[in-house]
């Protein structure tokens, strides 16, 4: 009974919010339901699920990335600047900002496991040099996707956004990763519990270089459909998906202190960001109102999830309590 | 260089105080702005002392509610400090693009003049930020505030065996970084001379880079507020340095890019040979 909470605490509740966000839509300004409101947050929400899947990975290791608005400006600039409109190079291109920004991401694993440096401080390390490597790179100036690669971000699949299609493609493989094979289980017990995973046999380093590694593919990613989405992407395009990244893992309840996590969670905490978004637009709030709300809503959730882990430690003491009362034939 | 210096300075040593009792204020960039931006109503020109009273006091309650705020977050939900900052952060940024959607209000020149004023070549608002940091440092190796600031980064439940009162600590680490990010706010203002929604967000990372290559500690308990004021010059520097020889604007980001990196890993080498020191 407890560890059904305890479960419906951590991972299940962004599903009841954003059931009840949905609910909420339907009543106040049932325009944000529209198939072309939708149809409008989907790629966005997609988007923000492959970045934020990323991040989830490195909150696993008691980690946070800094390094997000780099990565994801690295893989746009990638995905425009080498084929440069010419379309035999569309796939080695995507390949070439995946593999980028595995490298880049495993750069931010050793400084994190070998050199010992603070998660934060790496993260902000390697951010500067990406932001320098993108400065020199693209000249300072933006490239335009291949049209081939553009036309294919605005189609539809079977009446759904071709990128979002995509993420979940993306989404799942990671997914299955971590929960249906050896080293992804080994990945997570690493991130449960650093000191039980040393103890029985594991590289913990080679997890968690492994773990920023397969972050920085996801951003990159995340940077490669953030591209086709807005064909001519400015070079700097990653620098608005840090806060909304942290915010979609904390929403989706991976602890940022490490731990389980949740990738399926975060992308749902996503979809809940992204609506909330259309729904404070369709209300006509300006965007500032819209940031201001966004921080409300992710301090109110973090507020409650304190206060249910508070009241199931109680309940947990009271049970405990109980138990020796009886057991000493107290009271 | 000295003048655009200054703003860095303040911020950084307030983000040394909440590094100190180990935590981390993500909010002090948009408090700056928001500072600012504040201001940017109220000391347009003609100015009056009535304006300049009013518009700088109610900055300084606005920046003082936040670190208010950031405590209650911390302390009272028990978010971590990078949560509760980031929820800050992004309710200031909000409320600054609120206040003025485009830049606008330019602020009577009397006022930058003022605050941009000199004692020969050295601008008086960096004498007030070099002087600052040395009493702040003072302050933290000879005085009560700065033991028990230094108690609770080092371990909360040591601190509080020894009787330190943690939450009064907190909450004047948390209320005076907002309030020294205040004072960079109204330097920066200085030399934007309008109300930018925008401004001053930078300053966080940079403020977090400064300290770190001040040789403070992430993990709280140590560091020192001369350091943070040496790492705010370095970056400074850096920065000219890289357009006075003309490199590419690459290189502003590859060389604060290494010097963190190369800082982080010195210091970390050093404690870990310290430590093995000891143990030996």
């Amino acid at each position: 009974m407890i560890a059904q909470r305890l479960s419906l605490g951590s991972f299940g509740a962004i599903w009841v919010a954003t059931a009840l966000l949905f609910a909420l839509c339907l009543v106040i300004a049932p325009s944000s339901l529209s198939n072309s409101s939708l149809m409008a947050m989907l790629p966005y929400a997609a988007i923000l699920a492959v970045i934020a899947a990323g991040q989830t990975l490195v909150a696993q290791q008691a980690g946070i990335d800094l390094s997000v608005p780099g990565m994801v400006s690295l893989g746009a600039i990638f995905v425009t600047k080498i084929p440069d409109q010419a379309p035999h190079l569309m796939l080695p291109a995507i390949l070439v900002s995946i593999v980028a920004g595995v490298a880049a991401g495993a750069g931010n694993g050793l400084c994190v496991a070998v050199g010992r440096i603070t998660p934060i401080v790496a993260t902000l390390g390697t951010n500067a040099l990406l932001m320098g490597f993108i400065q020199w790179y693209s000249r300072g100036f933006p490239t335009p996707i291949v049209p081939l690669l553009g036309d294919w971000a605005v189609s539809q699949v079977f009446g759904i956004p071709a990128i979002a299609v995509a993420a979940v493609g993306i989404l799942s493989t990671v997914q299955l990763i971590i929960r249906a094979t050896i080293a992804g289980r080994r990945f997570e017990a690493v991130g449960a519990n650093p000191l039980a995973a040393t103890a029985a046999g594991l590289h913990t380093d080679r997890y968690v270089v492994a773990g920023y590694a397969a972050a920085g593919g996801c951003y990159a990613a995340g940077g490669v459909l953030l591209a086709a989405f807005l064909k001519t992407p400015d070079i700097f395009v990653g620098e608005s998906y840090l806060l909304p990244s942290v915010a979609a893992v904390v929403l989706g309840g991976t602890a940022l202190t490490g731990g389980l996590g949740s990738i399926v969670a975060t992308a749902v905490a996503a979809v809940f960001l992204s609506q909330l978004g259309q729904l404070v637009l369709s209300v006509g709030a300006p965007t500032p109102v819209q940031w201001i709300i966004q921080a409300l809503t992710i301090a109110m959730g973090m507020a409650w999830r304190q206060s249910s882990l508070r009241v199931l430690v109680a309940r947990m003491r009271s049970a405990l309590g109980y138990k020796i009362a009886r057991a000493t034939g107290g009271y | 260089m000295l003048t655009l210096l200054t703003p860095l300075i303040f911020i950084a040593l307030g983000q040394m105080i909440v590094l100190l009792s180990a935590g981390i204020d993500l909010s002090v960039g948009p408090v700056a702005g928001l500072t600012a931006v504040v201001c940017s109503f109220f000391l347009v020109e003609p100015v009056g002392a009535g304006d300049i009273v009013s518009g700088v006091g109610l900055a300084l309650l606005a920046s003082l509610a936040v670190g208010i705020l950031n405590w209650c977050l911390i302390r009272k939900t028990l978010v971590t400090p990078v949560i509760a900052t980031l929820v800050t952060f992004m309710c200031i940024r909000g409320s600054s693009l609120w206040l003025r959607s485009i830049p606008g209000g330019l602020t009577d020149g009397r006022v930058c003049d003022w605050l941009a004023a000199r004692v020969g070549p050295v601008p008086i608002g960096f004498i007030v930020a070099a002087l600052a940091a040395l009493a702040l440092e003072v302050l933290l190796r000879r005085t009560r505030w700065g033991l028990c600031l230094r108690a609770v980064g080092s371990s909360e439940i040591n601190a509080r065996k020894a009787g330190v009162s943690i939450e009064l600590t907190y909450l004047g680490a948390y209320s005076s970084c907002a309030l020294l990010s205040f004072a960079g706010g109204l330097m920066l203002m200085a030399q934007i001379g309008i109300g930018d929604p925008g401004a001053g967000v930078n300053y966080t990372l940079t403020s977090i880079t400064a300290v770190v290559l001040g040789g403070a500690s992430l993990f709280g308990g140590r560091g020192s507020f001369i350091g943070a004021f040496m790492g705010a010059m370095l970056i400074q520097q850096v920065m000219n340095v890289t357009t006075f020889i003309r490199l590419n604007s690459a290189w502003q980001f590859w060389l604060i890019g290494i010097l963190i990196i190369a800082a982080a890993l010195l210091y970390s080498g050093l404690r870990a040979g310290r430590r093995q020191g000891t143990v030996a």
